[in-house]
């Protein structure tokens, strides 16, 4: 699975730290988030694309192997 | 529960430290002993609690740091973090106190052995106790 956290948050022209704040987490998660290294439970997906106004499906891809 | 009322709570226990501490203390020096030991920890649970009450302070302080502390407690990587440590933790403590164990009978610290045995098994225990109330709570 990978995200477009990165994407969407440069395209809202948000620092890390921002977007940390946004969703009450810390900047190094939301780096973790964006380098693939940690994967978000439901509740915090669920904040990311809330903030975001997409769905979670458009955030997080899944692809099957 | 709100987060300045963890803080709150969490204060009360430091202000026991030091109660704790300076009833050691006192009573080591009282009693006339030669328990460096007790004296030494003592000193070390006031000096515990007065660092922990300085921290209490500062978190406080203002509505910024206040938020910026309940962020890094209630972060998910941060508690995964620690979760995943603590883990390693008991699994590693789990053999090194086997060893040890094993090696203190061999030496014929036979006493040593039982209380460290004691503990390893009062472990285990709390470990399987835990495991038993976490899986009927999810």
């Amino acid at each position: 699975m990978h995200n477009g956290i990165k994407e969407y948050r440069k395209n809202r022209n948000l620092t890390q730290d921002d977007l940390a704040k946004a969703v009450s987490v810390t900047r190094q998660t939301i780096i973790s988030l964006e380098n693939g290294k940690y994967m978000a439970s439901l509740i915090l997906a669920h904040k990311l694309s809330k903030f975001f106004g997409v769905q979670i499906e458009d955030l997080f891809i899944f692809e099957e192997e | 529960m709100d987060f300045k009322k963890k803080l709150k709570i969490r204060l009360y226990f430091y202000i026991v430290y030091i109660v704790i501490g300076l009833f050691i203390t006192i009573a080591v020096n009282l009693s006339k002993s030669d328990n460096y030991f007790l004296s030494t920890y003592g000193i070390g649970l006031i000096f515990c609690g007065i660092i922990r009450i300085k921290k209490y302070l500062l978190i406080t302080k203002n509505e910024e740091t206040l938020k910026k502390q309940e962020i890094a407690e209630t972060d998910e990587r941060n508690i995964a973090i620690s979760n995943k440590a603590k883990s390693i933790a008991f699994s590693v403590y789990i053999m090194f106190a086997s060893l040890t164990v094993i090696v203190l009978e061999i030496i014929n610290k036979t006493e040593i052995a039982t209380i460290l045995a004691t503990s390893f098994w009062v472990l285990l225990l709390i470990y399987f106790v835990s495991y038993f109330i976490v899986r009927k709570i999810y």
